[in-house]
């Protein structure tokens, strides 16, 4: 059964009247109803940072992986610019530097594609430029981030071991 | 004349898996400056370590390596990496350039390296291509290039910063007799002219006659001189 009082005010001598006389009635108001529907959303606000948490470490260690990966099939150029005069310092700064400009390249492209996504592929209109721009630098700063362990540690090999590398 | 590399009682062992691998057992050499040497000898006589340790890349296990007056035994790889820099050029059997930069942009990154502007680099570059005889071919990447050209390209990044040592692995192994030649040539023509030191790992005895001194290695030990 729904009840709709006449005057907004009588509602809450509605509930306690009906409380009185049947006690065993399960009574459900529009403030209990609001109130499940705002724990529902915390709920799934709280499940969706959750899973962009395990989502960025995810990225993160694959990002590491493809560093590692990408930075190890370049040994032996490396070899080659250490033998021919360049330093730890270069060979890291140089790394790096590369990183900066691919992870700010694709941080760019992957904002204008998501951009265009959430502005037309989507029920609603979700685009929103200030919330795309806030998660740029902290991609590239994790793209950096996860070049610095191989660029430090390709660096360390002695240059003949880094020529022999096939 | 002065030596420009005194070696004494160097050793050097490498580990293949589990097994020692003795490279050198104590070789002693005097390089004078300006000569055009070659080291010679059949493969795994350790020409190639020999030439490594020579050039600052690798570091003996024993013995003394006097490059310039200086003991490189007591070096960081800070100063290593200095001379490398700014005193020895390498030539390697596969060229061993950076295919996605063009010719003078290869030649130049010795030069960007000791820390030379950009433009200046790329003119001095350009300048040494055209000493090898590579003008017309200066912006063209190194897979547009025949084995020849790609070792000229070489040749221009070893003296484009004009090194005290040139060090040349294999220099013609990659290259038809004809080719390897006018590549020994132009080693020569420059060890000439800029009065630079060379010194070559060959097993080409025709290659190697072209010097003023042999080196004949054999299991790690200078047999002959």
């Amino acid at each position: 059964m729904i009840l709709f009082p006449e005057r907004v005010d009588w509602k809450q001598r509605i509930v306690e009247d009906i409380k009185q006389k049947y006690p065993k009635l399960n009574l459900i108001t529009d403030d209990i109803i609001s109130r499940n529907a705002e724990k529902g959303i915390k709920l799934f606000e709280q499940m969706v940072n959750a899973i962009s948490v395990v989502v960025t470490l995810g990225a993160a260690i694959l990002i590491l992986t493809v560093m590692l990966i990408t930075i190890k099939e370049r040994t032996k150029e490396i070899g080659v610019l250490r033998a021919i005069g360049a330093s730890n310092t270069i060979v890291i700064k140089s790394i790096l530097w590369e990183i900066f400009i691919l992870s700010t390249a694709g941080s760019i492209l992957g904002g204008i594609i998501s951009g265009i996504v959430l502005r037309y592929f989507m029920l609603e209109n979700l685009f929103d430029l200030w919330h795309i721009l806030k998660y740029m630098p902290l991609s590239i700063v994790l793209t950096i981030l996860s070049g610095v362990i191989p660029a430090i540690k390709i660096s360390r090999i002695l240059p003949v071991e880094s020529l022999r590398y096939e | 004349m002065n030596s420009i590399i005194s070696i004494k009682n160097v050793k050097k062992q490498y580990y293949l898996g589990k097994t020692i691998v003795e490279a050198l057992r104590g070789i002693n050499l005097e390089i004078e400056a300006e000569f055009y040497c070659s080291i010679i000898g059949p493969s795994g006589s350790g020409k190639s370590s020999l030439l490594n340790i020579i050039g600052c890349i690798d570091v003996p296990l024993e013995g003394e390596v006097i490059f310039e007056g200086r003991n490189l035994a007591g070096l960081s790889e800070k100063e290593l990496t200095r001379i490398r820099a700014e005193k020895i050029g390498f030539i390697f059997q596969n060229f061993n350039l950076n295919p996605i930069l063009t010719a003078v942009e290869n030649v130049a990154i010795p030069m960007r390296l000791i820390g030379e502007r950009k433009k200046t680099s790329l003119q001095k570059a350009s300048e040494v291509l055209g000493q090898v005889r590579l003008s017309h071919r200066m912006n063209h990447y190194p897979n547009e290039l025949s084995g020849g050209e790609r070792q000229r390209v070489a040749i221009a990044r070893a003296i484009v910063k004009k090194p005290s040592l040139i060090l040349a692995d294999e220099p013609t192994g990659n290259l038809d007799t004809k080719t390897g030649l006018g590549i020994i040539r132009l080693l020569r023509e420059i060890n000439e002219k800029e009065d630079t030191t060379v010194i070559q790992v060959t097993h080409d005895l025709e290659i190697a006659n072209l010097s003023d001194k042999i080196f004949r290695l054999r299991d790690g030990v200078i047999v002959d001189r």
